[in-house]
Formats: C-alpha cells, sequence, structure tokens
C-alpha cells in the first residue's frame, strides 16, 4: 500500500541497522532470560513468582501498544481534544482490573487461564462463546501489531510494508518461543524504559519546538471541529473507549495469566500503579498529531500520523527515537499477546478440546508448536493491509465489551447464571456490531457493554443462581486434569 | 496451450504495473457524520495539487496539498459540503469530488455519553462493592 510517495524519513540503510540490532537484541535477551523454564508452569506463567516491580512494567508496557503511540495520535487528529482524553481513560481498564486480579489468585490458585474460569463459572457452552470471542479478539489485536510495525516501518525508513511487518512479528515469535513467559515479561521491563524516557523526551522536545499558538490558530483554521468539545462524534467516542478498555483487559488472557503469574498479594497493587503511570502516556503521544496543520503536513493514512509527525518536527534523531520507542512498544504487546493467546489455544482448544489426556510433556512440546503457528497465522493475515488500525481494533470492541459484565459479576456475584452470561455476550457482540455499521466505529463497544449489563441483570433477577466458589478448585481446571462441568 | 497459460500468466503479472491513463479522485466516506473523509487519487504523473473551494464556487481557494502523495486525509470539518478539484503538473483540473458532513445531533451524541456513563458507574459498583466483600472474607 503505497499512499505516501515521500515517505522514509531515515535512510533505509539505517533502519535496517536499527531494525537488526534490536530484533538480536530481543531475540537473545529473551532467549537468556527463559534459559530457567523447566516445566510447563515455568514457560506458561513464569513460575508464578513475579514481583511488584516486573509485574507493574509488564503491565504498563504490555498496554502501551500500537494504541498508544500509533493509534492514539490517529484519533487525536480524528477526534481532536475528546480524542486523546478519551484514550488515555484506557488506564480505567487496568485500575479496575486491580481488585479483579486479586480476587482471580485468591479463588483460583492454579489456574491457567481466563477461559478455565469461565468453564467452571458459567459451563461448556459459555465457555466456547467465550473462546470465539476472546480468540477472535486476539487475533484482531495481533494483526493490528503486526499491521503496526509494518506502517511504522514504512512511514520512517520508506521500507517495504510486508517486509517490515515481517521482522518484527517474526522477531517477537522468536524469542516468546525461547523464553516463554518469563522472556516477555523480562523484555517488558526494558521496553517499558525505553517507552517512558522516549515518550518524555519527545514530548519536551516538540514543546520546545513548536509553540500553542500556532498550532491552535491553525487547528482552529482549517480543522475546526477537533478543538470542539460538542463534537458529536467525539462525546459519542469518550465512554466507548473507555469501556473498550475495561474489555479488552477484563477477558483477555494476557491480563489473567499475569494475574496467574504474580506472586500473592502482587497483582492489586502493580495494575493500580501501572494504570496511574499509563494514564498521561495517550495524552502525550496524541499531542503531536494536533501540530499536523501548523507544520503543513500531509498525512496520507490516518494511522501513520504520529511517525510522520514526531519525525518532522524532530529531523532525523527525532524519527530514530520514535522508531526505537514505538518499536518497544510493538515488541511488548506482540510479545505478550502472542504468549497469552498461545497458553489459551494450549489449555483450552488442545488440552480441552482436542487432546483431554495430553501430558505435562507433551504439553510442553506442543506449547511451542502453538506460538510458531499462531506467529504464522498473524503474518499471514497481516500481508494484506487490509485496514487501518483505529478501525480494526473498534471493531473488536463490539465482541471484548460483552464480556465485561459476566466477567465482573462472574467472580463477584454467586447469583449469575451460565444462560444469562451465554446470551449477554452473543447479543452485546451482535447488537454492538449492528452499531457499529449504523452509527459508527466510536460507539460498538458502548452499546454491547449496555446491551450485556441489561441482560445480566435481567437474567440474574428473573433466575438467580447460587454457585459454589468451591467448584473454581484446582483439581477441575483443564490442566489440573479436569475436563468440565 | 502451455504458451497460452505462460502468456496469461505474464499478463496478469504486468497487469498491476500497468500505469492509470485517466486521473481518478475519490472520497471515502462520501458522506461523513465525524467530520473526517479522505481523498485518495490514481494517475498518469506524480506531482499534484489538491485544491478545495472555500465557497463552492473555486473562486476561493484552499490549496490542502502539493506534492507527489496519493491521498489526504481530511478532519475535523464542521458541517457542510466540500469540493475539492486535483491539478496535474500543468495546472490543468484533472478531476473532482465532493464530500458531505453532516454531524451526528448532539441529543444522540448526549444520549450514547449518558447510556455509556451509567454502565461505566454500575462497573465501577460491582467491583468496588465486590473488592469490599471480598477483604471482609479475607479479615
Amino acid at each position: 500500500m503505497d499512499v505516501n510517495a515521500a515517505s522514509g524519513v531515515l535512510d533505509a540503510e539505517l533502519g535496517w541497522v536499527i531494525l537488526v540490532a534490536f530484533g538480536v537484541f530481543w531475540v537473545v535477551l529473551g532467549a537468556w532470560l527463559g534459559r530457567r523454564n523447566q516445566d510447563l508452569e515455568g514457560y506458561m506463567l513464569a513460575g508464578r513468582k513475579v514481583g511488584m516491580a516486573l509485574g507493574t512494567a509488564t503491565a504498563m508496557a504490555t498496554w502501551v501498544t500500537s494504541n498508544t503511540t500509533m493509534a492514539a495520535p490517529q484519533l487525536a487528529l480524528q477526534m481532536g481534544i475528546w480524542g486523546m482524553v478519551g484514550y488515555s481513560l484506557g488506564a480505567v481498564g487496568l485500575i479496575l482490573f486491580a481488585p479483579l486480579a486479586r480476587r482471580i489468585r485468591v479463588l483460583m490458585p492454579n489456574g491457567f487461564t481466563s477461559g478455565d474460569f469461565v468453564r467452571l463459572r458459567y459451563g461448556k457452552v459459555a465457555w466456547r462463546v467465550f473462546l470465539a470471542i476472546s480468540l477472535f479478539y486476539a487475533f484482531g489485536w495481533l494483526i493490528s501489531m503486526g499491521m503496526a510495525g509494518g506502517v511504522l516501518i514504512h512511514a520512517l525508513t520508506g521500507i517495504d510494508y510486508r517486509i517490515g511487518m515481517s521482522v518484527i512479528v517474526w522477531m517477537c515469535v522468536a524469542y516468546t518461543l525461547l523464553g516463554g513467559l518469563r522472556a516477555v515479561i523480562g523484555t517488558d521491563f526494558i521496553q517499558t524504559l525505553i517507552i517512558l524516557v522516549g515518550v518524555v523526551t519527545l514530548a519536551w522536545l516538540a514543546m520546545d519546538r513548536i509553540g500553542f499558538d500556532d498550532m491552535h490558530a491553525a487547528v482552529l483554521e482549517q480543522r475546526p471541529e477537533l478543538l470542539n468539545l460538542l463534537m458529536p462524534a467525539a462525546i459519542m467516542f469518550l465512554f466507548n473507549n473507555l469501556l473498550f478498555g475495561v474489555g479488552e483487559i477484563f477477558h483477555s488472557n494476557v491480563w489473567w495469566s499475569r494475574a496467574f503469574a504474580f506472586r500473592e498479594g502482587v497483582g492489586f497493587k502493580a495494575y493500580a500503579v501501572a494504570g496511574l503511570f499509563w494514564a498521561p502516556i495517550p495524552i502525550v503521544a496524541g499531542f503531536v498529531a494536533l501540530a499536523v496543520p501548523a507544520l503543513g503536513i500531509n498525512v496520507p493514512a490516518a494511522d501513520m500520523v504520529g511517525p510522520l509527525v514526531a519525525a518532522h518536527l524532530l529531523g532525523e534523531s527525532g524519527a530514530i527515537l520514535v522508531f526505537i520507542v514505538v518499536f518497544a512498544a510493538l515488541a511488548s504487546s506482540l510479545d505478550s499477546l502472542l504468549a497469552a493467546t498461545s497458553d489459551l489455544i494450549l489449555t483450552d482448544l488442545y488440552k480441552g478440546h482436542l487432546k483431554p489426556d495430553a501430558d505435562p510433556a507433551s504439553l510442553a512440546k506442543a506449547a511451542r508448536w502453538v506460538v510458531l503457528g499462531l506467529g504464522l497465522f498473524t503474518w499471514l493475515l497481516c500481508l494484506p493491509r487490509l485496514t487501518t488500525l483505529a478501525e480494526l481494533l473498534y471493531f473488536t470492541g463490539a465482541f471484548v465489551a460483552s464480556t465485561i459484565w459476566p466477567i465482573a459479576t462472574g467472580l463477584f456475584w454467586r447469583r449469575t447464571n451460565p444462560g444469562g452470561a451465554t446470551a449477554a455476550m452473543v447479543l452485546g457482540t451482535g447488537l454492538g456490531l449492528a452499531s457499529y455499521f449504523l452509527v459508527g466505529f466510536y460507539v460498538a463497544a458502548l452499546v454491547s457493554a449496555a446491551v450485556s449489563m441489561s441482560v445480566v441483570l435481567l437474567s440474574t433477577w428473573l433466575r438467580p443462581a447460587d454457585f459454589d466458589w468451591s467448584a473454581l478448585d484446582p483439581a477441575t481446571t483443564v490442566m489440573g486434569g479436569g475436563t468440565g462441568r | 496451450m502451455a504458451s497460452v497459460r505462460v502468456s496469461m500468466l505474464v499478463l496478469m503479472c504486468l497487469l498491476p504495473l500497468t500505469a492509470p491513463t485517466d486521473w481518478a479522485l475519490d472520497v471515502s466516506p462520501a458522506s461523513s457524520s465525524d467530520g473526517v473523509f479522505r481523498l485518495h487519487w490514481e494517475g498518469p504523473g506524480n506531482t499534484v495539487s489538491l485544491e478545495e473551494s472555500t465557497q463552492g464556487d473555486f473562486e476561493h481557494l484552499l490549496t490542502v496539498y502539493a506534492g507527489d502523495d496519493r491521498a489526504v486525509l481530511i478532519s475535523g470539518k464542521a458541517d457542510g459540503v466540500y469540493r475539492y478539484r486535483l491539478l496535474d503538473e500543468g495546472r490543468n483540473v484533472v478531476a473532482n469530488a465532493t464530500a458531505t458532513v453532516v454531524h451526528h445531533p448532539l441529543a444522540r451524541a448526549w444520549a450514547f455519553f449518558s447510556i455509556g456513563l451509567l454502565v461505566f458507574l454500575a462497573t465501577v459498583w460491582v467491583v468496588a462493592r465486590g473488592a469490599r466483600g471480598d477483604d471482609e472474607v479475607k479479615s
């Protein structure tokens, strides 16, 4: 997709040097970090001994994704002030998950995946619906991440989208394959430091080079609605983004696997602190998009705005910095998602559906094949660049927001019943998708969450269950040998 | 037969490389409800200018873009009809396009906002109340 003939702020050779240097560094580091993995639990859950510093860093780094570094500027360019602010509300998901993480650790000290919980709490029908939603979302996120890598590299160096995308996808596959969750969390820690230092430096440099007055005047003249706090689509978007973020985090095995992997007592603090630290990042990242009119930059595709503006503002050194920061952000999310989705496929599909009697040794071998297969699948789907990042991402919003209430009430209420939870996910997703096409991408998650909440409340009121929390016993998890209720 | 197949294959490979002979300027979506649309063009040349008519008559013009790119994303537009024309290197008008912006009514926006706020507050209530109960159980 060559929409920008003039792209390539950096020399392609320099781009290749950075790509190869960082690629080799992350793969070697991942292999080194994973050297102590001795069994399946070590590979999948880092031995369940992750402490506070690593826990906070991995939660934060994973949530700083292409969403934050590339789609936040895109949404600032499309939705203006509320685009940035709405994006930072994604932090609410992390903060709200803090009590859930503690609850998960108490109820399921030996659990493996979010699918495990849904199966034991709501039964097999709800489990399968949940798996469909969760896997669809995971693929959407994986593809958006791979696409973001290709877009970034193309925008900054002119290297072909497919080549850049291939490098970032296979690099993450390599170190996830070699080191498992331990490698993912260890590299996340270093990637967080790079992201924080890079974003703060960029913001400071941007402030130094361009004044508020010029930016404001240019936006007001050329794109006035971006400063309109009563822009209708942006008003709709505000809670949509918040609920999308909550849905992503509440259901996804990316966050559940960390709740299982954190040492006891760490989950609550790690998620709460990560949320607070994360909140300003989309505002800083999104802010640069408002410089587009003042700088007279052409943005051929919405998701290229972040790298283009930063490179234009800050020249070659800025472009290198953006490259490294976004590369780290993408890698930190892509690896987490690869690991967590592989766990879900291994535990809930392979062991749960295909080979219930698989022993730990064969599962450990299968875990690596699943990572490899998932990487290949992601790469194939990323090859044709079908849509923009935000459009792809928000399409999945209709799916994930439908899980908020079944998950939250499933963890805290005995009375929520399986039929209600299943119907909430199905109807929430269906009506969320309808609103995506009938109204816009900025209401899909909101409608989905509202429908799901109504169904859960109504069904719980009409047919209250009396769930026995001990049914979440470790012996009945898929990995514990159980195959379901 | 084999040579025909080979010829067809060569032709298929060459087709995407053939340069377009006429200019085409597309706008997507043609009717926008959030003030965002994208103009994309294809044609036989490289350098182009894209102009926006600020009053519908092309007498008051704003040059939106001049250069080698093939697309422009427009955002932050208020309600209205926006007319664009594409000029080639010789300053000849080679294509036109029109985009219409009609934002959602504010009443609809506030309705969605209120629903979102309600769902959010209810979710916070479930989690906070559940977490408090969790503490009580643990203590």
